[in-house]
């Protein structure tokens, strides 16, 4: 028969992992749950930074203040278009967006009721990117039961109500031309709303208050504006002008409730879960090493005698190790990631970004990295003896 | 593959000196050793506990590294770790494996494919029936003779052996005695350390050892 010669390292890993006596076990659970941690935290750290990110810069959502007439102060200025101009005027103020919302109805023999809202760039459904002006509407696919997927490009029947004297007023019917249609799901404008041009929802806004559009922009005024600031650094500044001349001005990063705050715990959360991890690895290899040693110190005697060397059996203890920490790592990351997503999901209420996998992957090595270092420093003190002498002292 | 059909090892002129601190001047377990073990002899090596059997053996072996001399086969350097085999004290064998998978590591990873064949090689050194047990379960003297299997299952062309039959009764050192004389029937060069008399009786050759140096040569 062909001779072969006693298995070396990478062998003998093997089979002392399908005969149950190998130790990197431990370091397999270990790096498993040290990457979950690891996955769970950075997928929607990441991903809600680059959402951040993205809403601080341009048009984003964080650069924008709400402003609305102080409700209890008689004397506050109403919204009307010379007001618009003024705010428009203002140092690092971009644009003047009026926000606003009117109620509308099906026409025809639906059945279902919504709300026209004035759209922003920042605030547009999800995949919609083109604004809406004119007649033109972005829709939820489906509303009340009615399936409206099927109505993008065709017109739309509604109805919205005319004043027609002292708190009274009456149906009216107009057709709106449908651009887009989003996910129902989606509740950034508030549910089931229909998202327009300020062209069309004030001109409804005007008929409900039995004025025509201009009087209405030119002495009611708007109930809200959107003002977006080109210099994020500025918000604060554009705010209290704007609160000095008697308006409600709310920055929006102020009232995205609890998101930056999160988003802020996050980097501090996952340097202490990296930096536990860290110590953990470092004690549990060192452990592991000197109980492989303890417990395996005949079979490294014999690996001695069947011709290993001192840096052979070094070898075997840092791949048991390293291999161990590498299915770990993996495991642990894949599961993780998964983990983290769903996080992402509730947090940002966006998928987890490819970015965020992608940092969340290139960590992956760090376990196994730290795990052979240390298992190398522990093996190379603990082997200063040579186990062949242990085995012999032992007999 | 080793070749078995080497003629003798000559040792000649070892010097071994324990190294570390406690030993600032050098202590030497072995002085100017010289001799010569020939293929298909067992050579026994007999001294008291300290003179140096063991250091000799390790040196043979390539797990210690002799400060002058030399270990030849035939023409060629002996400490290439294949051209020997141990067979240490206290028969140690891998626990976690079977007899016959001790026995097969000599030809790689333990496959099913390899039993027969180490159950034949167990055969000749009359444990053959313990192939399928683990070594906790089978007495003192088989493990012994398994460890030999394992090292004639080795193409290694020289067999070392320490102490041998260190706690075993007189039946059973006598069977691994006899299965010393097969390992050497096979053509190997073997080399025991005993304190065992019934070893030295079944050598064809017998060094004594005192304090590190050869003090008799003889032949049984």
């Amino acid at each position: 028969m062909s001779r072969g010669s006693f298995p070396r390292p990478w062998r003998w890993l093997a089979l002392s992992t399908r005969k149950g006596f190998a130790s990197g076990f431990p370091l397999t659970v270990l790096s498993a749950a040290t990457m979950f941690i690891l996955a769970s935290v950075s997928v929607p750290l990441v991903t809600a930074s680059e959402a951040v990110s993205a809403q601080r810069s341009g048009v984003g959502v964080l650069s924008q203040i709400r402003v609305t007439p102080l409700d209890a102060a008689p004397d506050s200025p109403a919204l009307t278009t010379a007001e618009r101009e003024h705010i428009s005027k203002l140092d690092d103020v971009e644009s003047v967006v009026a926000d606003a919302q009117v109620g509308i109805y099906a026409g025809g023999e639906a059945t279902w009721s919504s709300t026209l809202t004035t759209a922003t760039a920042a605030t547009l459904p999800p995949g919609v990117t083109t604004l809406p002006t004119g007649t033109e509407v972005i829709v939820p696919e489906s509303i009340d039961g009615h399936d409206l997927a099927d109505a993008v490009g065709t017109p739309l029947q509604i109805e919205y109500t005319v004043s027609t004297g002292e708190q009274q007023g009456e149906l009216r019917g107009m057709t709106l031309e449908v651009i887009a249609a989003y996910d129902a799901d989606w509740q950034g404008r508030g549910p089931n709303a229909f998202v327009g041009s300020e062209e069309q929802v004030v001109e409804l806004l005007a008929a409900r208050a039995g004025v025509p559009a201009s009087t209405y922009l030119d002495k009611t005024g708007v109930p809200a504006v959107i003002v977006t600031v080109a210099d994020d650094a500025a918000i604060d500044t554009v705010a209290r002008e704007l609160s000095e001349r008697g308006f409600d001005a709310r920055p929006a990063r102020d009232s995205l409730g609890e998101l930056p705050g999160v988003v802020a715990l996050f980097p501090a959360i996952f340097v202490t879960v990296a930096l536990g991890a860290v110590g953990i690895i470092v004690l549990l290899v060192g452990a592991v090493v000197r109980g492989s040693l303890a417990r395996r110190a005949r079979e490294f005697g014999l690996l001695r005698v069947r011709g290993w060397s001192v840096a052979d059996v070094r070898g075997l203890i840092v791949l048991d190790i390293g291999a161990g920490s590498v299915i770990g790592s993996i495991v642990g990351t894949a599961l993780g990631a998964v983990a983290g997503a769903g996080v992402s999901s509730v947090v940002t209420e966006s998928a987890a970004s490819t970015t965020s996998l992608l940092v969340t992957a290139a960590m992956t090595p760090a376990p196994v990295v730290l795990s052979v270092v240390v298992a190398l420093v522990a093996s190379g003190r603990t082997l200063r003896r040579d186990p062949y002498l242990a085995l012999v002292e032992a007999s | 593959m080793a070749r078995l059909n080497y003629q003798q090892l000559v040792v000649d002129s070892l010097r071994y000196d324990y190294p570390g601190p406690e030993f600032p001047d050098g202590r030497a377990a072995l002085h100017s050793v010289s001799f010569a073990a020939r293929a298909g002899e067992v050579t026994a090596v007999v001294g008291v506990s300290g003179s140096g059997k063991s250091t000799l053996l390790a040196c043979l072996g390539g797990l210690l590294t002799p400060n002058a001399g030399s270990i030849r086969l035939d023409d060629g350097d002996v400490s290439r770790p294949h051209r020997s085999a141990i067979v240490t004290q206290g028969a140690p064998l891998f626990d976690r494996l079977t007899v016959w998978e001790n026995v097969a590591t000599a030809w790689g990873t333990p496959r099913r494919a390899l039993r027969d064949h180490a159950v034949e090689v167990l055969a000749g050194f009359d444990v053959a029936h313990v192939a399928d047990s683990f070594p906790r379960s089978i007495s003192f003297g088989q493990r012994q003779r398994v460890a030999i299997a394992g090292s004639v299952a080795s193409d290694a062309p020289v067999l070392l052996a320490d102490e041998p039959t260190g706690g075993l009764d007189p039946e059973n050192s006598t069977r691994v005695g006899l299965a010393l004389r097969t390992a050497a029937a096979t053509g190997r060069i073997v080399i025991a350390v005993t304190h065992d008399q019934s070893i030295e009786a079944i050598a064809d050759h017998v060094l004594r050892l005192e304090s590190g140096t050869v003090t008799v040569r003889g032949v049984a």
